[in-house]
């Protein structure tokens, strides 16, 4: 038992470590995909400038736990960074890319959600269905932090 | 003493005791995997999964931390459930060192999965800033870390022993705050929020009992030492009169000393019952080992104890007819206790190893008592002129050695040195039966 303390205490030490030092090389506040993966957004190959019409067709193509929309009461929103914090871990992840509003309001059939929760989800808005958003605010949500009990997120 | 009973007593199992682990670990996990199962979450992607087992890994994690604090209660039911007590402490070791590996592995998944969504974030969760949940739920982890490191290291003063036991216990209670406060996928598991309150409850109950209103709560009786016999320069046998009523023991059993008048630390330690006293009172022989021990060896005649005990399992009516008794140096003394009782259908070889001639401080007790009885035989070895024992002597003095019960009671070193040979040439393990002193 005392090799088994001693080498989790090691490991963990050097994992704590490899973190911060990831986090500080990588100070780029853009969520980054996981290892192996990348994010299919077609959003970032277009000129700033441009719009995206909100639509169910637009809805569809973000449908994965690296790029994950969610419908809720009429409004687009960009959960991807939030699946990682979201208490309910993946739970999310089959909704992505559709209507979630009764699947959100009910939590899946579980409960409701608290006010917080509604109060944490207006971070990640992209727009209301059928309007046309800017690319430069639909990137701009990309960056809004999870909560990760961590207090404000400042942007560098 | 109490008369010691002739019929055959069977050696005691640490099946309850592993039983009662797995149950009291299987009750929170199974609520937390039935409310909140792999399949409902995308396994599939590795930040999800590495969040997942994170928050999985707390659940086991917590309850056998507080596992870890009740068993280091010392309740006389331990040894019902392990054994003997010796066992459960163990016990308690072991399964503070896996809580400690689960509740490590709980940031780290997290962090996999804040990484995923930005390197950044991983930083932002594992600093100690932000919401005060999270803040204890660190400092008690790190608490943790590193009163389980203190704790390794061998020789470990007795007063930081303490003190970091009264840490862990203050590590305990900020863990379970962090647990039941923090908004997370437990916030809506009114079930197992409640279970894991019980177990708060139960761990800190613990705690308090034995580290820190112990002088209090525990049950422990008062003996005042009548007589003091020096047996070389680092051995003594002291005699020890109870107060009022003493307690009940059996040969082989070991006792809690603490001496409370001022004239010695108030610190507690085990020894074994080498004897009896008089009317209900015991001896004890002691050598100086550590700091407290050679202060022992100044003790004076009405000087007062209190004692918690007995405890322990070590006793012959657990084996067979035939015995192998193995001392080293003071390891001999539950052996003189046993000797004196020992009845005359039994045969057995003790082989008492010392270092130096001069360290064999019970050979004249052992003389009388082997001059009187025919049923038990001392060899004595003297390993400055022979070495070690090993378990071909024994072989080829005492026999067949898959016959043969063993007793050992010495340093570790030496124990599991014998207990490893006598397995190689085919003993059983349930044949061989030991006492080692490394209750902390």
């Amino acid at each position: 038992m005392k090799k088994a303390v001693i080498t989790t205490l090691v490991l963990f030490w050097i994992g704590i470590g490899a973190f911060i030092v990831n986090g500080f090389m990588n100070p780029g506040n853009s969520p980054s995909a996981p290892v192996g993966t990348t994010i299919h957004s077609p959003l970032s190959t277009l000129p700033p400038t441009t719009t995206v019409k909100l639509d169910l067709t637009e809805l569809a193509k973000h449908s994965s736990s690296t790029d994950c929309w969610l419908l809720i009461d009429g409004y687009f929103y960009d959960v991807t960074s939030y699946l990682y914090a979201h208490p309910g871990g993946g739970t999310i992840v089959p909704s992505c890319g559709q209507e979630a509003s009764q699947m959100f309001v009910s939590k899946g059939g579980r409960g409701a959600h608290s006010q917080n929760a509604w109060n944490e989800l207006a971070a990640y808005r992209v727009g209301q269905l059928g309007s046309d958003a800017p690319t430069a605010a639909i990137d701009q949500v990309k960056k809004v932090a999870p909560p990760t009990y961590g207090g404000a997120y400042e942007d560098d | 003493m109490n008369s010691p009973a002739t019929a055959p007593t069977k050696r005691r199992s640490s099946l309850p005791g592993l039983l009662f682990v797995i149950a009291f670990v299987a009750l929170p996990t199974a609520i937390w995997f039935v409310l909140y199962p792999p399949l409902a979450t995308d396994l599939s992607s590795f930040p999800l999964a590495a969040g997942y087992l994170g928050k999985t890994a707390s659940i086991p994690g917590a309850a056998l931390f507080t596992l870890s604090l009740i068993l280091a209660a010392r309740l006389p039911v331990y040894e019902k459930l392990f054994g003997d007590l010796p066992a459960s402490y163990r016990a308690h070791q072991r399964i503070g060192g896996i809580a400690m590996i689960l509740l490590s592995i709980h940031p780290l998944g997290l962090a996999f999965s804040y990484a995923a969504a930005s390197p950044k974030f991983a930083i932002i969760f594992l600093m100690p800033t932000g919401a005060l949940e999270k803040t204890l739920g660190i400092i008690a982890l790190l608490l943790l870390q590193a009163s389980l490191a203190l704790t390794y290291w061998n020789r470990v003063p007795y007063r930081l022993w303490k003190l970091i036991h009264k840490v862990l216990g203050a590590a305990f209670l900020l863990g379970f705050i962090h647990a039941l406060t923090i908004p997370g996928a437990m916030s809506s598991m009114p079930l197992l929020r409640a279970v894991l309150a019980v177990y708060v409850g139960l761990g800190i109950t613990a705690w308090v009992y034995r580290s820190l209103a112990h002088r209090w709560l525990v049950q422990r009786t008062g003996y005042v030492v009548k007589a003091i016999r020096n047996l070389g320069a680092r051995y003594v046998e002291l005699d020890l009169e109870p107060t009022d009523k003493g307690i009940v023991f059996r040969p082989g059993q070991f006792v809690f000393v603490t001496v409370n008048d001022g004239s010695l630390p108030n610190e507690e330690h085990p020894f074994s019952i080498s004897g009896t006293y008089g009317d209900g009172g015991l001896a004890l022989t002691i050598k100086a080992l550590g700091d407290f021990t050679a202060k022992m060896m100044r003790i004076k005649p009405g000087v007062k104890m209190l004692i918690e005990g007995p405890f322990g399992g070590f006793d012959y009516r657990t084996g067979g007819k035939r015995q192998v008794w193995i001392a080293g140096g003071i390891g001999i003394t539950p052996f003189i206790g046993m000797a004196e009782t020992l009845p005359d259908d039994y045969d057995v070889d003790l082989y008492y190893s010392v270092p130096t001639e001069r360290d064999a401080v019970a050979k004249d007790a052992l003389d009388t008592i082997c001059g009187q009885k025919r049923c038990i035989r001392a060899i004595y070895w003297v390993s400055a002129d022979k070495g070690r024992i090993a378990a071909e002597t024994i072989a080829a003095r005492s026999g067949k050695l898959a016959d043969l019960d063993f007793f050992l009671c010495g340093p570790a070193p030496m124990i599991l040195d014998i207990r490893r040979q006598l397995v190689s040439v085919g003993v059983r393990k349930d044949k061989i039966h030991q006492e080692l002193f490394n209750l902390r």
